[in-house]
């Protein structure tokens, strides 16, 4: 309840701090009438947050998080114009702003200037307000025993507003002179952490990415996820642990506007001010008006735009999911080896209030954050992971507070796929789900074959139970921990107890004969294979993937085929030569359509060699398989690589040929 | 076979019109552009395989004759036979062209095409010869009698275009051939004073002559055992004798004409030479365990100083008939030296360009498999067949060798400016 209590408070807190700040000033100038439009602003930008998160839980969609960092950077910049512009006009007028120019200066307060106000509220509650909203809006729906945490998340926030309507009755409570000068150096801060966050989420939404070194760290002083540091965060406009950007932009801000609010009236600057007090504000308030209305438009379409983009985009489908848990240790798991691709991150909280963000960094560039994710909540964060190595970080951790996360295989290709690509892709999805069918199916009655103890039946069964795999390989060895457990040979693995799957079960048959001990084994075949049947099933795939496979199972035939080391023990290492060749041509056939529109010469090089492998491979056909591997020759076996390698070769380049 | 041109149009001796590498480097500086400058860099190294390319590291690659003959013999290389495994004439031709276009680069101390690039397609090149120099880089292209006539079949069309002499060597004494060692189509000899520079070569050859030719067999000789250069000194073989004393040079203009390259008789092959190439295994564990009297007695020359036997210095007359205290002749009869003299071969000469080598140890007897791979060069194969049935029957140095590989080729003129191609004539 805590960590929920603090995340309200500090989302709300400063736009409660500038509302209250408008609606002290408008009062002490007995405009409370204007006040009323205040209060539309601040509810219509509630409206809009509320009615954003709501729709997006209803969809089932996530806010994309680079849009909203981008969008959140734009608001920030305008609302730091306008903070800015009201501490220049209010320094200007204050001192003459005595009672007996009031009813000239509630003239000069012209109903644009007004509007401007309105709009400044309206901006402050939309910045933060987005992301409340979703946050809020996932809590109230958590179940029953996470009610607290939304109920700490509505203290927080309850808080913050009373905080901001303390300063507006204390505000109407002081002379103008006083009003303005405390609430300058005030609005100074807020501004000067308006700046230095619209940083921290420019280099969120990937814009800008200097400086990012550690500045500072107070968190000795004021620990994160307190109460304390988030009024701290609050008040000052500065993180405990700001960046040399965020400090230095920061800094720069703040030095000459305080300066500017603190510094003596001058009586030339009392006097022209004025002068100008009945004309200027006429003026002024023309452009503000036209900016702050703007502002508040580019922030209302930007929303649109933002849902609109998290509508299109699905998070769904062909995406990992991995499941982080945040502790007060930190990340679990903090270390994460991944396949390259859409990933999504589920995260949760085990019950900590000290640790409610998980980040993915690549180098100082964040990829990918879940933010205050309070016990109960559950925040979902996607990302297309390409290959290479990141660093986790669930910031307030004790023991896992870092991790590293190492992505690998091929970068996803995210650009739109040509009509054909999908057609490709189509094809040989069908085909991989109906070579895991097979496979599951034929490795059962070779699994039962091997449980029952009929040795002759399961050696018989052995080498076909195999083909489908050997047509798929590269994409069963996408999964890295399957293809080790189905296919792993003696030589891979450190100790005897690893060695599991086809060869272990081949060993067994043909060495000793017997089936003693290995129910366990082919049970977990049995199990692997469907899984992978499974697994297949969501695999994302690119055209240049599956014209890799192809070389990839060339690749196996050249490396463990044709020198017999495959199927060491039975010596049907020819089926598994042939299969690897039809999952090649299979899959250079669904990608060939693309490439034939591409690079005619490399299509017609290609196609007679395929013919060729397998008119190689006829003379040691016997039956529905091949003779044993020890009947062939030195020379025998050259012959099969020479033409293995002719394949290949032209094979190698189509990759590049049929990506996109 | 797209890539070269790409990467042939920045001599590094004469830049073109236009930027060259360094003033590319100047102009980045000056503007300031850390990142441009960066790519700029990078892209002029991926193009360029050598780190420092001097002209006293590069053999000139197009010429009247190809290199790799005259030139003083480097001490690397790699030798690689092929199989043509198209039957079309166009073929062929393709094959040269391609070869010729990447042999010009690689001489050069260039890559054949980027070794960055695509990353999703291999690399156009290899890229282990990036960062070294040429070496002196030469290759030489040489056609096997089978192109123009395989059993008996006219494959290519190009059976009466056959130069008389190319035709399979007869079998000699002292062959004990493997077929797997032996013949092919064509063949590349790519000598360098660094062998990763050679392997590299043959490597990218191979790989650009992937649609029309396969690898037949190759060899790998690591020292050489040769001079072809006044400038050279004699090498010893791994007998530990020197060999090739003897040896046309080639500043010797006149020898060359007279025993090397085939004059007008060779039609399309004028300017050209033929090759042969014989891998001549040693027993070495024999050799090693015979006396120093033997050795010497079998070669015919001092083990320590090369003089021959009687004589005081390596390059004095071989006097055949001086007689020792004893009345037998110093240089026994059948000595190495005596029975592949001149004057008992009918004044034969050739150019010697041979290489030790070892291929670790035989598997089959578990002794090493090392010896000399003969390369040699004439104006016809007639004189290497005088001369191997002469020292097959006669050399005392049989005892200890066996020639296991055997190959003839011809080697046509060389190109002589840029647009030409290895053979083109043959075409014509």
């Amino acid at each position: 309840m805590l960590s929920t209590f603090v995340i309200g408070l500090r989302e709300g807190l400063e736009a409660s701090l500038i509302v209250g700040i408008i609606a002290a000033f408008l009062a002490s100038q007995e405009r409370r009438d204007a006040l009323r439009w205040v209060w539309i602003g601040v509810l219509a930008a509630a409206g809009v947050c509320a009615a954003v998160g709501i729709t997006l839980h209803l969809v089932d969609q996530e806010l994309p998080r680079q849009q909203q960092e981008g969008l959140e950077t734009i608001i920030a910049v305008i609302a730091v114009a306008a903070v800015t512009w009201m501490i220049v006009w209010m320094k200007r007028h204050a001192p003459s702003l005595s009672r007996e120019l009031k009813e000239n200066t509630a003239a000069a307060l012209a109903t644009g200037s007004a509007l401007g106000l309105i709009g400044m509220a309206f901006l402050a509650v939309l910045r933060e307000g987005l992301e409340t909203s979703v946050f809020l809006v996932a809590a109230f729906n958590a179940s029953s025993d996470v009610a607290a945490s939304a109920l700490g998340a509505v203290l927080g926030l309850a808080v913050a507003v009373a905080i901001g309507f303390g300063i507006f009755k204390g505000g109407v409570r002081l002379n103008l002179t006083k009003f303005f000068k405390a609430t300058g150096v005030l609005l100074a801060f807020v501004a000067a952490g308006l700046l230095s966050k619209a940083l921290h989420t420019a280099h969120e939404a990937g814009w800008w990415n200097g400086l990012q070194h550690q500045a500072l760290d107070l968190t000795g002083v004021i620990p994160d996820g307190t109460i304390r540091a988030t009024l701290f965060t609050g008040l000052f406009g500065i993180d405990p642990q700001p960046t040399v950007g965020e400090l230095g932009i920061w800094a720069l801000y703040l030095v000459p506007v305080v300066a500017f609010v603190l510094a003596p009236t001058t009586s030339r600057t009392v006097a022209r001010a004025a002068g100008e007090a009945a004309a200027a504000p006429a003026t002024i308030s023309n452009r503000a008006r036209a900016g702050l209305v703007g502002g508040a438009l580019v922030a209302l379409l930007g929303t649109g735009a933002l849902f609109a983009s998290a509508s299109g985009s699905s998070t769904g489908t062909g995406s990992k999911e991995v499941a982080i848990t945040l502790s007060a240790a930190g990340c679990s798991p903090a270390n994460l080896e991944l396949a390259a691709g859409p990933t999504t991150f589920a995260v949760t909280n085990s019950g900590t209030a000290d640790v409610t963000e998980f980040e993915v960094l690549d180098g100082s560039r964040i990829l990918v954050e879940a933010e205050n994710v309070a016990a109960g909540i559950e925040r979902s964060v996607s990302v297309t992971l390409a290959p290479g190595t990141y660093e986790t970080t669930c910031p307030g951790g004790t023991t896992a507070e870092t991790g590293t996360l190492t992505v690998t295989g091929e970068a996803a290709d995210t650009g739109a796929k040509s009509a054909e690509a999908k057609q490709a892709v189509a094809d040989y999805r069908t085909f991989l789900e109906a070579q895991t069918v097979l496979l599951t199916k034929r490795v059962g009655t070779f699994t039962a074959a091997v449980k029952a103890g009929d040795v002759a039946g399961a050696k018989a069964r052995y080498a076909s139970a195999r083909e489908p795999y050997e047509r798929i390989e590269p994409v069963a060895e996408a999964f890295g921990d399957l293809d080790p457990k189905i296919d792993v040979r003696i030589n891979d693995v450190a100790n005897d107890d690893e060695f599991t799957g086809f060869h272990r079960i081949e060993r067994e048959l043909w060495q000793t004969g017997s089936t003693k001990g290995l129910g366990p084994i082919a049970d977990q075949l049995l199990a692997d294979v469907k899984d992978l049947e499974q697994r297949v099933r969501t695999i994302e795939l690119e055209p240049a993937q599956i014209a890799n496979g192809a070389v990839e199972l060339l690749g196996e035939v050249s490396k463990s085929k044709i020198t017999g080391e495959e199927d060491r023990y039975s010596h049907t290492d020819l089926v598994d030569f042939k299969a690897n060749v039809e999952g090649a041509e299979e899959a250079y056939n669904v990608v060939s359509p693309i490439l034939s529109s591409r690079d005619t010469a490399l299509e017609q090089q290609i196609a007679p060699e395929f013919k060729a492998v397998y008119a190689a491979l006829a003379p040691y056909a016997r039956g529905d398989g091949f003779v044993s591997y020890t009947e062939l020759t030195p020379a025998d076996k050259r012959k099969l690589s020479a033409a293995l390698n002719r394949l290949a070769e032209p094979l190698s380049e189509v990759p590049a040929k049929v990506v996109g | 076979m797209t890539e070269p041109a790409a990467h042939g149009d920045a001599e590094p001796a004469a830049p073109a019109a236009g930027l060259t590498r360094r003033s590319l480097l100047r102009t980045g500086a000056a503007a300031g552009v850390g990142a441009a400058l960066g790519a700029s860099v990078a892209v002029a190294a991926d193009g360029d395989g050598g780190a420092g390319v001097s002209s006293a590291d590069v053999v000139a690659f197009h010429g009247a004759h190809q290199a790799g003959i005259t030139t003083p013999q480097q001490d690397r290389l790699v030798f690689a036979a092929f199989d043509l495994i198209s039957d079309e004439r166009a073929d062929l031709e393709a094959l040269l062209k391609a070869w010729t276009q990447a042999a010009a680069l690689l001489t050069e101390g260039r890559a054949v095409g980027t070794v960055g690039g695509n990353p999703l397609a291999p690399p156009a090149d290899t890229g282990e010869a990036q960062g070294l120099r040429a070496g002196r880089l030469t290759l030489t292209f040489g056609l096997g009698p089978t192109l123009f006539e395989r059993d008996g079949t006219d494959r290519l069309g190009l059976r009466d275009r056959r130069p008389a002499a190319l035709r399979p060597l007869p079998a000699l004494p002292g062959d004990e051939l493997e077929a797997e060692r032996s013949g092919g189509d064509l063949c590349v000899q790519a000598c360098s004073d660094d062998p990763q520079v050679a392997f590299h070569a043959v490597r990218n050859l191979t790989r650009i002559a992937r649609q029309y030719a396969q690898l037949r067999w190759t060899q790998v000789g690591f020292g050489r055992t040769a001079s072809t250069s006044r400038t050279q000194a004699t090498p010893r073989n791994l007998m530990g004798f020197k060999d090739g004393t003897a040896n046309i040079v080639g500043e010797d203009a006149r020898a060359m004409d007279e025993h090397v390259w085939v004059g007008d008789e060779g039609d399309w092959l004028a300017g050209g030479s033929y090759l042969v190439a014989r891998r001549i295994s040693m027993t070495i564990e024999s050799w090693d365990r015979a006396p120093l009297a033997d050795q010497e007695a079998t070669i015919g020359r001092t083990k320590v100083t090369g003089a021959p036997i009687g004589s005081a210095g390596e390059f004095d007359e071989v006097d055949l008939t001086a007689k020792g205290a004893d009345g037998q002749l110093r240089i026994p009869a059948n000595s190495h030296v005596a029975v592949a003299h001149p004057s008992t071969n009918g004044g034969i000469r050739i150019l010697r360009r041979g290489y030790s080598f070892t291929d670790g140890l035989s598997a089959d007897l578990g002794q090493l498999d090392a010896g000399l791979f003969f390369l040699a060069y004439m104006r016809d194969p007639k004189h290497f067949i005088a001369l191997q049935r002469h020292l097959g029957s006669k050399d005392a140095l049989n005892e200890y060798i066996r020639h296991v590989g055997s190959a003839v080729f011809a080697v046509p003129a060389g190109v002589a400016s840029e647009g030409g191609f290895i053979g083109e004539r043959l075409f014509a």
